[in-house]
C-alpha cells in the first residue's frame, strides 16, 4: 500500500556546489511512522518536499507503492501534507478548507460531507466547522490542518514540523494525539522535525540527517543506546552526551582509556571490538550519557576504579533530579544526580564514569568503534 | 474612570492629537475650498482678500456650465459616457493584468524573471511625459487613433500596479499555494480562488490609483483623438476652463472642478478601508 522508496536521491540547487540532499537511500514501510530529524539546513524538509512533489528530484528515484513518482504531479501522488504554518485558506471556512481537496478530486457532495463530519468528530473540531481560520487559536488551526490531510485518506501523510508553532503544553498534547491517530489509521507517515523529543516519542523509526546525508536510521531506543557516530550521539539526548578526548592503550592484554586527567579501565566485553579496531585507538573520543556519570557516595565506592575528580560550576535542579555541570581541566562533564544532592557549585567532587556504558568513537571519522551499529556491546 | 481618562489623554499624547488634527484640517483645506467655491456667486469669487467659506450659496456656476455645454457640438453626456466606459474598462483590465503579472512574478520560477522585474522597476521611474512621443507613434502605428482601445491600451502596462500586486502577493506564504497544489488545484484555480480573495486590499488600491489616473487623463484625448465624440470628460473640463473667455471661465472652472472631484471621492470612499489595509501590509508606504 503506502510504502515509499528513496533510491539514491540527490537534490542540487542552482548556484550551490554542494547538494542539499545526497545519496538518500531508504525504504519506508507501509504503516510506518518515520521521523526525519536533524539541525536546520540538513536537508530533511527538502527530502520531504521532493516526496511531496514540491521540489524536483535532481538524481535518483522516489517511488510510492512501487510506482515511480519523479515526474508525477503532487495532486496525483495520493499524499497529504501538514505544513508548519498550517497553510489554511484564510478566505474559506473550516469545512470548506477540509472539503476543497475532495471537491477538486470530484468526490460526490454527500460523500464529502460524510467524510468531513467524521474527521471533524474524530479531531473534536465539529463545533467550529463554519468558522474562518482567523477566528481559531493556534492549536485549533493545527487540528484543522490535520483534518484537511485526514479527509483525503491518502496513502502517505507528510508532516513538516507541524508542532513547532504551538506552545509547549499544546505541543505535548498534539504530539500524543498524532501518535494515537497513527495507531488507529495505520497509514504511512513521514514526519520532519528538528525537535528530538518529538522524534523519540513519535517515530517507529528515526532518520538522523546532517549536511544532506543520512547519519543513522534506527528505532528510537536503538538510536539512543547505539549511536553510530559522534553527531548522532551528540544530537540525541538532553543534556547532551559527555565527550572526553583521549586514547586507548593496551597494557598486558588489558585496555585502558587515557585522557589528560583520567586513566580508566575498559570492561572486557569491549575487547573484541577494540582488538578489531586496534589501528584507530590512538585518537579516540569517549562518550558517556549524563545518567551514567554518578556522584552518589555509594556508587563512588562501588565503582572506585572508574572514579574521577572534577569541580562543579553549575547546578540545574529539574525537580525530579538535578544536573551537575563540572570541569576536569578543559573537558566538561555533565552528571545526572539525585534531586537533593548536597554537591554545590564550587565543590570539587568525585564522579564515577560507568565505563560499562561508555561509547568509543574514532576522533577523525567520528564513527563508533564499539559495534557495527554503534553503541556498547 | 478619571484615572483612565488621564492615562489616555496625557499631555504629550494630547499635543500629538492636536498636531495631527491640525495637519488633517490643513490637508482638507483644498477640498473644503473646492466645494465652497463651486457654490459661490461671482462677486464672492473675486473677493479680496479671498474667503474659503461661501456666504450666499448659489447654483449659478452649474447653470453657466450646462449653458455652455449645451451650446457645444457634442453633448455633455457623451463626454461623461466616454469617461465612464474608459475608466471602468481600464481599471478592470489593469487589475486583471497586474494581478496575474504580480502572481507570476512573485510565486513562479522562470527564466529572465529578474530581468522582467528590473524592467518593471525602471518603468516606475519614467514620468508619463517622457514616453508620450513613442506612445503616440505606437498608437498611431497600430491604427488605433479615434478608438476606445487607444484610451485603454496605454494604461494597461501599469508598473505601479504590477509592483504593488507583486509586493502584496509576496506576503502570501508559499505553503498556502503548495497546500492547494497538493489538494489538486490547477494554477488558474489557485489564482482565482486563493490569490485574488487574499489580495483584495491591494486590488482596491490598484483600482483607486488606476481610476484616478485614467479619469484625470487628457493625453489620450488630446493626442490620439481627432473626433470630438471620442474625447473624455477631463479633456472637456480642461477645454472649457481654458477656452471660454471672460469671467464665465472662472465660474465654470469652479463648477466643473467639483464635478470632476465627486467620482474620485465616491471610489475612494468605497475602497478606503481596504486601501488603508494595503498601506499597512505592503512594504511600500
Amino acid at each position: 500500500m503506502g510504502n515509499v522508496t528513496f533510491n539514491h536521491v540527490y537534490k542540487y540547487y542552482k548556484g550551490e556546489p554542494d547538494p542539499a540532499v545526497r545519496d538518500f537511500h531508504l525504504e519506508v514501510e507501509d504503516g510506518e511512522f518515520l521521523v526525519m530529524v536533524g539541525p536546520s539546513g540538513c536537508g530533511k524538509s527538502t527530502t520531504l518536499r521532493m516526496l511531496a512533489g514540491l521540489e524536483e528530484v535532481s538524481e535518483g528515484d522516489i517511488c510510492i507503492d512501487g510506482k515511480l513518482m519523479n515526474f508525477v504531479s503532487p495532486k496525483n501522488r495520493d499524499i497529504a501534507m501538514v505544513f508548519q504554518n498550517y497553510a489554511l485558506y484564510p478566505n474559506l471556512t473550516v469545512f470548506e478548507n477540509m472539503a476543497l481537496g475532495l471537491q477538486l478530486h470530484k468526490v460526490a457532495k454527500s460523500e464529502i460531507e460524510l467524510r468531513v463530519n467524521r474527521t471533524a468528530k474524530m479531531l473534536e473540531i465539529s463545533h467550529f466547522l463554519t468558522k474562518k481560520p482567523s477566528q481559531l487559536s493556534g492549536g485549533q488551526k493545527q487540528r484543522v490542518a490535520l483534518g484537511r490531510a485526514l479527509v483525503r485518506e491518502p496513502q502517505v501523510f507528510l508532516m513538516d514540523e507541524p508542532l513547532s508553532n504551538l506552545d509547549a503544553k499544546l505541543r505535548t498534547q498534539t504530539r500524543m494525539e498524532i501518535s494515537k491517530l497513527h495507531k488507529e489509521l495505520r497509514t504511512t507517515m513521514v514526519y520532519v522535525t528538528h525537535d528530538q523529543t518529538e522524534a523519540m516519542t513519535m517515530g517507529t523509526r528515526i532518520v538522523v540527517m546532517k549536511d544532506g546525508r543520512i547519519q543513522q536510521v534506527a528505532p528510537p531506543q536503538q538510536l539512543y543506546d547505539e549511536p553510530s557516530n559522534l553527531f548522532v550521539a551528540g544530537f540525541i539526548g538532553t543534556p547532551q552526551m559527555n565527550f572526553v578526548s583521549g586514547s586507548i592503550v593496551s597494557i598486558d592484554d588489558r585496555f585502558f582509556f587515557r585522557g589528560r586527567r583520567l586513566d580508566l579501565s575498559i570492561p572486557e566485553s569491549y575487547y573484541p571490538y577494540l582488538r578489531s579496531a586496534e589501528s584507530n585507538l590512538r585518537s579516540v573520543v569517549l562518550g558517556i550519557r549524563p545518567e551514567y556519570v554518578l556522584c552518589e557516595a555509594e556508587a563512588v565506592q562501588r565503582y572506585a576504579e572508574w572514579s574521577v575528580s572534577a569541580s562543579v560550576y553549575m547546578r540545574e535542579p529539574l525537580g525530579s533530579n538535578t544536573y551537575l555541570y563540572a570541569r576536569m581541566g578543559e573537558e566538561s562533564l555533565t552528571a545526572r544526580a539525585e534531586a537533593h544532592t548536597p554537591i554545590e557549585p564550587g565543590d570539587s567532587a568525585n564522579f564515577v564514569i560507568r565505563m560499562d556504558k561508555a561509547h568509543f568513537f574514532d576522533r577523525d571519522s567520528g564513527l563508533s568503534l564499539t559495534s557495527r551499529g554503534g553503541g556498547h556491546p | 474612570m478619571l484615572l483612565t481618562f488621564r492615562r489616555k489623554f496625557r499631555f504629550p499624547r494630547m499635543m500629538l492629537f492636536v498636531f495631527l488634527a491640525a495637519v488633517g484640517i490643513f490637508m482638507l483645506l483644498p477640498i473644503i475650498f473646492l466645494v465652497n467655491n463651486a457654490f459661490k456667486p461671482l462677486n464672492e469669487m473675486f473677493l479680496f482678500p479671498p474667503r474659503i467659506f461661501v456666504q450666499n450659496p448659489t447654483m449659478y456656476n452649474f447653470e453657466q456650465m450646462f449653458l455652455h455645454s449645451s451650446a457645444g457640438v457634442v453633448p455633455f453626456s457623451r463626454y461623461l459616457f466616454n469617461s465612464a466606459v474608459i475608466a471602468t474598462i481600464t481599471t478592470l483590465a489593469v487589475i486583471v493584468v497586474s494581478t496575474m503579472a504580480g502572481y507570476v512574478l512573485s510565486k513562479h520560477r522562470f527564466h529572465f524573471k529578474a530581468l522582467i522585474m528590473g524592467t518593471v522597476m525602471i518603468a516606475l521611474m519614467f514620468t508619463p511625459e517622457t514616453v508620450s512621443i513613442p506612445r503616440y507613434l505606437i498608437v498611431s502605428g497600430l491604427g488605433l487613433k479615434d478608438s476606445y482601445l487607444a484610451h485603454v491600451l496605454p494604461f494597461l502596462a501599469s508598473p505601479v500596479a504590477v509592483f504593488l500586486m507583486k509586493q502584496f502577493i509576496d506576503q502570501i506564504p508559499n505553503s498556502l499555494i503548495e497546500a492547494a497544489k497538493l489538494d489538486g488545484a490547477p494554477d488558474m484555480y489557485i489564482f482565482l480562488r486563493i490569490i485574488i480573495p487574499l489580495t483584495s486590499p491591494a486590488v482596491a488600491t490598484a483600482g483607486i490609483i488606476t481610476f484616478q489616473i485614467v479619469y484625470m487623463d487628457v493625453e489620450a484625448s488630446s493626442l490620439y483623438m481627432t473626433k470630438e465624440t471620442m474625447k473624455t470628460l477631463s479633456y472637456y473640463a480642461e477645454a472649457m476652463t481654458q477656452n471660454i473667455p471672460g469671467v464665465a471661465q472662472i465660474s465654470i472652472a469652479a463648477a466643473i472642478g467639483l464635478l470632476m472631484f465627486v467620482p474620485n471621492l465616491i471610489i475612494f470612499l468605497i475602497f478606503q478601508r481596504k486601501m488603508i489595509q494595503t498601506m499597512l501590509h505592503s512594504g511600500v508606504k
